[in-house]
């Protein structure tokens, strides 16, 4: 299964019942502090060669259907996200992208970001288990991040995909959380990574270590 | 709506890079000097991580990899130490998501002036740039006739770039151009300014790494 998926702030989207009730829409979840993921599913997803490296383009020019339903899938999601694309200022389809062997992330917010250096590591968009390090400023998590991770892991056990273990464990500077994951675990790493990332609560947080198993 | 051009092959170099956002962060810091052995020597001393570029000009660019992480106070320490390690004019310049542009100039280890474009960008409100006192810069760099200009680029024309504004800045100071848009870790991923080659460019690493 390929699709992609979309980690964006309330007011980068219409509204939270369109986007639910989009044909393409699925697994929507409302991530804490105004923040919503979504996967948008499509059967363009369905082609062994969509967006293969030197394959793809060639064969959108071979089949103008195939351009035409690009296209139309393309609008389909951009008019999902109307409200950030009137007015961002960069160039580009997201203030951010992750990529994970499952999916791409396309993170969005129309407020800064103070985006956090992130060392993904091969397989952590599908872990069953994975421990994110994060290293922060100071012995103890700061206040900003003990919250977020809570209302995060909280976030995770009321969908029933996310069971973290502890709360964070601190050590040597850096604090650690373990999780075991029913879904995707890409959706709620990066999840966890655009939250933090929120300009808004200065979480102090340098770098996020991903770590399976 | 149609897609830009760009874009399929936008997301499969996507894949490659894991991570990627829209718009540029890089820092760096331009020393006014000749002696490209003496700044590396610095920054090895310093125990920095860097790339350095050959001299041009009369300007030698350090791509110091914590300065892109750096808070400004530790990048303001950095660059205080350089100028007076060098007894020469530094200027220490970075871009944070194409939104922020911030620097300061220091001379012979002294303080001369800093500026920010987007004081309160993290607080989420607009504010106006703070600092760029041209005076202040025309006591460390000679402006000619580009105070005016200097000070339109610093404090009334529009950006929505700021890259753009740093290199503004960079060719009214005649700063070289390669320290605009580039940082440690665009070089590290093979990314080169034009006007350089790949052999213009020393790696330095503390000893032990």
């Amino acid at each position: 299964m390929k699709f992609d998926a979309f980690i964006v702030r309330d007011d980068c989207i219409n509204d939270l019942e369109t986007l639910s009730n989009h044909a393409n829409v699925r697994q929507v979840t409302r991530l804490p502090r105004d923040w919503v993921l979504y996967e948008f599913h499509h059967d363009l997803f369905k082609d062994p060669d969509f967006l293969l490296e030197g394959i793809w383009q060639e064969k959108m020019q071979r089949l103008p259907e195939l351009r035409e339903a690009r296209i139309d899938m393309l609008n389909q999601e951009r008019a999902l996200l109307a409200p950030w694309y009137a007015k961002k200022k960069k160039l580009g389809d997201a203030d951010a992208l992750l990529a994970s062997e499952v999916c791409p992330y396309r993170i969005s917010s129309l407020s800064p970001m103070r985006w956090i250096d992130l060392a993904p590591v091969a397989g952590w968009g599908s872990a069953n288990t994975f421990t994110i390090t994060l290293a922060a400023e100071g012995a103890t998590p700061p206040a900003a991040v003990s919250k977020v991770a809570e209302e995060w892991a909280a976030c995770g056990k009321d969908t029933g995909e996310l069971d973290v273990a502890s709360g964070l464990v601190g050590r040597d500077g850096s604090f650690m959380l373990h999780a075991r994951c029913k879904y995707y675990s890409g959706h709620w790493i990066a999840g966890l990574w655009a939250l933090l990332s929120d300009a808004r609560w200065k979480s102090g947080v340098r770098k996020m270590n991903i770590a399976l198993g | 709506m149609e897609k830009r051009g760009e874009e399929d092959e936008y997301c499969s170099r996507v894949i490659h890079a894991q991570i990627k956002t829209m718009g540029n962060f890089y820092a760096n810091v331009s020393v006014r000097t000749v002696n490209q052995a003496a700044l590396i020597n610095a920054l090895i001393e310093l125990k920095r991580t860097a790339f350095v570029s050959a001299e041009r000009g009369g300007w030698i660019v350090a791509y110091d990899k914590q300065l892109e992480l750096a808070e400004p106070e530790e990048a303001e320490t950095l660059t205080a130490t350089l100028s007076g390690r060098l007894s020469s004019v530094a200027v220490a310049a970075s871009v944070y998501d194409d939104d922020v542009f911030w620097f300061c100039i220091c001379d012979k280890g002294n303080h001369v002036d800093r500026y920010n474009s987007r004081p309160d960008y993290f607080e989420g409100t607009s504010s106006i740039p703070a600092g760029g006192n041209v005076r202040r810069i025309a006591e460390a760099l000679p402006l000619h006739d580009a105070e005016q200009l200097v000070n339109t680029v610093l404090h009334e024309r529009h950006y929505v770039v700021e890259t753009a504004r740093h290199a503004d800045l960079a060719s009214a100071l005649d700063l070289p151009e390669f320290s605009v848009g580039f940082g440690y870790k665009y070089l590290q991923r093979g990314e080169l300014p034009v006007s350089l080659q790949g052999n213009d460019l020393i790696s330095v690493v503390p000893a032990g790494q």
